[in-house]
């Protein structure tokens, strides 16, 4: 059931799915002890979608997202990566730990709920945007000052900013610099947990926003954890509601926040209603 | 000093439990193994156990446990602290050496076949078979940007050193130019990032390609690792923004050379000042004088 939910949320019917996933589990199952974490997990992820996850506090969000990732590991199931440059699929549990790790570095993003998370404090922006190009190889200074500055001008801070350290910055601000961080090697796919949780809600505002529209133009495909449905309403195409650890509704956003199937689900819709 | 040394060898013959050296054998041999696996992954950070030293942290333990576990009777020593064979630290280790393995010391580099030194790389080319060991204070580069050994480790693993390129670029950021002037990060071998201990980025050039085997010995922190002969040695910088070294307007005011490390010294209590060579040994030699 949920399966067949899912699959209405691919592009087009005619190829199998396979070929448009991005990340696909199946009974993908991680528990830090029993009740803790999350359990027989089916999900894909298709490029250039924005998949919500959502639930009460506890479900297992951020640990399914963290076990997407390939930040922790899981105990059952499996989890595949289908790179842009092949046609079969990676098996992140069987890869090397150095192969993986590259992998993260170059095709997945990371955008963690505190900002100064996912920063280096005493590196300027433009340092802690440039940081993964340097990573990644490049050597020539004009270019990464360049660079800084296209991506803080994409996620909207002044570019005078260039020099400044992230801890002068308001939250918001902060929260738009990991985002360019993130973005600079242009990631496949990235993975955000509650980004915009801790903000105020005109901060939340822009920020949504703007995840909008760079998720339009640049095309991302995203896994987003966010309790709040407004969010998930917003920015996803596709929705996964957790409760207890269970994966109990999946399908397109309107759908499953408009006309709720499981109950659990129903009850989280009509919360939100009614405050 | 000599019977003294008879008198040490006659006793270890008869089995006592003085030693060559200092260090017991089976502690050298931990040592050496230590080194050759270091010089088998060159730049890479080699724990070993250290011992207790006749003196403190800080005062080269490192170098001088690297030293008495290569030391053999028929090596020359040369120490050297800064560049100069006369200052305390550099004297004091010498004559320690002298006292418990009596071996030959000198102050002329072409005549060491062992140098332990602080802060600098001698002026003079090292050559094949000679070994220069290094005093570390801080091994691991990554130190500052990453306090957890946990963390540093996967980080060389993964050759996860985009943040050391950071600091560079934080430093053109500030200063226009890259600032750093000491422990210049260098990449050893295309693979190990390694702080090549605190001598000017002046030396580090001296470091590609050595014909001599470099040794680096950290006391507090029980590391040891290598350049074995003839590696490629990388420092790191940007493509607009290349590597140089210290310079200077004017030449050593004693042997008049323009292309050693000077130090700036002050002569009077005026405020006078002049600029001579660090490396004591090569700034005599040019000036004809012998110490040796
Ligand atoms: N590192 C950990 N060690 C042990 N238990 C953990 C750990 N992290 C989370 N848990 C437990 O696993 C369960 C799921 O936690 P998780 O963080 O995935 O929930 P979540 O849905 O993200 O919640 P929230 O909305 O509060 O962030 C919780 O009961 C939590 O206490
Ligand atoms: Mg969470």
């Amino acid at each position: 059931m949920i399966n067949l939910e899912s699959n209405i949320g691919k592009p087009a019917d005619d190829e199998p799915a396979q070929e448009r996933a991005i990340l696909k589990c199946c009974d993908l199952s991680m528990l830090y002890e029993p009740g803790k974490g999350f359990e027989n997990a089916n999900l894909e992820i298709f490029s250039g979608e924005v998949l919500a996850i959502v639930g009460e506090s506890g479900s297992g969000k951020s640990s399914l997202l963290k076990t997407l990732s390939a930040q922790i590991d899981s105990q059952h199931g499996s989890l595949n990566y289908f790179p842009a440059s092949s046609t079969t699929s990676l098996n992140l549990k069987n890869i090397s730990e150095a192969k993986r790790q590259s992998l993260i570095r170059s095709d997945f993003g990371l955008v963690h709920q505190h900002p100064m998370d996912g920063l280096r404090s005493r590196v300027s922006a433009g340092g802690n945007i440039a940081e993964p190009l340097m990573q990644n190889g490049e050597r020539n200074y004009e270019q990464l000052r360049a660079q800084a500055l296209h991506w803080l001008d994409a996620v909207e801070i002044d570019c005078d900013r260039i020099d400044d350290l992230p801890t002068t910055f308001s939250g918001g601000m902060q929260q738009r610099l990991q985002i360019a961080r993130c973005l600079v090697t242009q990631p496949r796919l990235i993975f955000m947990d509650e980004p915009t949780a801790g903000l105020d809600v005109s901060v939340q505002a822009r920020l949504l926003d703007l995840m909008r529209k760079l998720v339009k133009q640049l095309q991302l495909s995203v896994v987003l954890v966010t309790h709040d449905l407004s969010v998930a309403r917003l920015l996803s195409d596709r929705i996964v509601v957790m409760q207890k650890g269970k994966i109990v509704e999946a399908g397109l956003s309107d759908r499953v926040l408009d006309d709720p199937q499981a109950p659990y689900t129903q009850l989280l819709v009509s919360s939100v209603l009614q405050s | 000093m000599r019977s003294v040394n008879e008198h040490i060898n006659q006793s270890a013959q008869s089995e006592q439990n003085y030693n060559f050296a200092y260090l017991d054998e089976q502690t050298k041999r931990m040592i050496r193994r230590a080194i050759l696996k270091g010089i088998a992954i060159p730049g890479y950070q080699v724990a070993f156990q250290g011992r207790e030293m006749p003196m403190p942290y800080g005062w080269g333990t490192g170098g001088i446990m690297l030293s008495a576990s290569i030391l053999g009777p028929k090596d020359c020593f040369k120490v050297i602290d800064q560049g100069a064979d006369d200052t305390t630290n550099a004297v004091s280790i010498r004559q320690f050496f002298e006292k418990v393995c009596d071996i030959e010391v000198t102050q002329k580099t072409a005549n060491a076949s062992v140098i332990q030194t602080r802060h600098r790389i001698p002026e003079h080319s090292l050559v094949e078979g000679q070994i220069l060991v290094f005093q570390v204070p801080i091994p691991e580069p990554l130190r500052f940007i990453e306090p957890r050994e946990t963390r540093t480790k996967k980080m060389h693993a993964y050759s996860d050193y985009g943040s050391m390129q950071v600091k560079l670029y934080e430093d053109i950021v500030q200063y226009g130019h890259i600032a750093t002037s000491y422990a210049y990060p260098v990449i050893v071998h295309g693979r190990y990032l390694m702080d090549p201990s605190p001598i000017p980025k002046f030396d580090n050039p001296k470091l590609h390609m050595s014909p001599a085997l470099l040794v680096f010995g950290a006391g507090r922190e029980k590391r040891i690792y290598c350049i074995p002969p003839y590696t490629d040695v990388k420092s790191l910088d940007f493509e607009d923004h290349p590597f140089s070294i210290q310079q200077w307007d004017q030449a050593c005011a004693q042997c008049g050379s323009h292309d050693s490390f000077l130090d700036e010294v002050l002569i009077d209590d005026q405020g006078g000042r002049m600029f001579v060579c660090s490396d004591t040994d090569f700034c005599q030699q040019r000036q004809g004088n012998s110490n040796d």
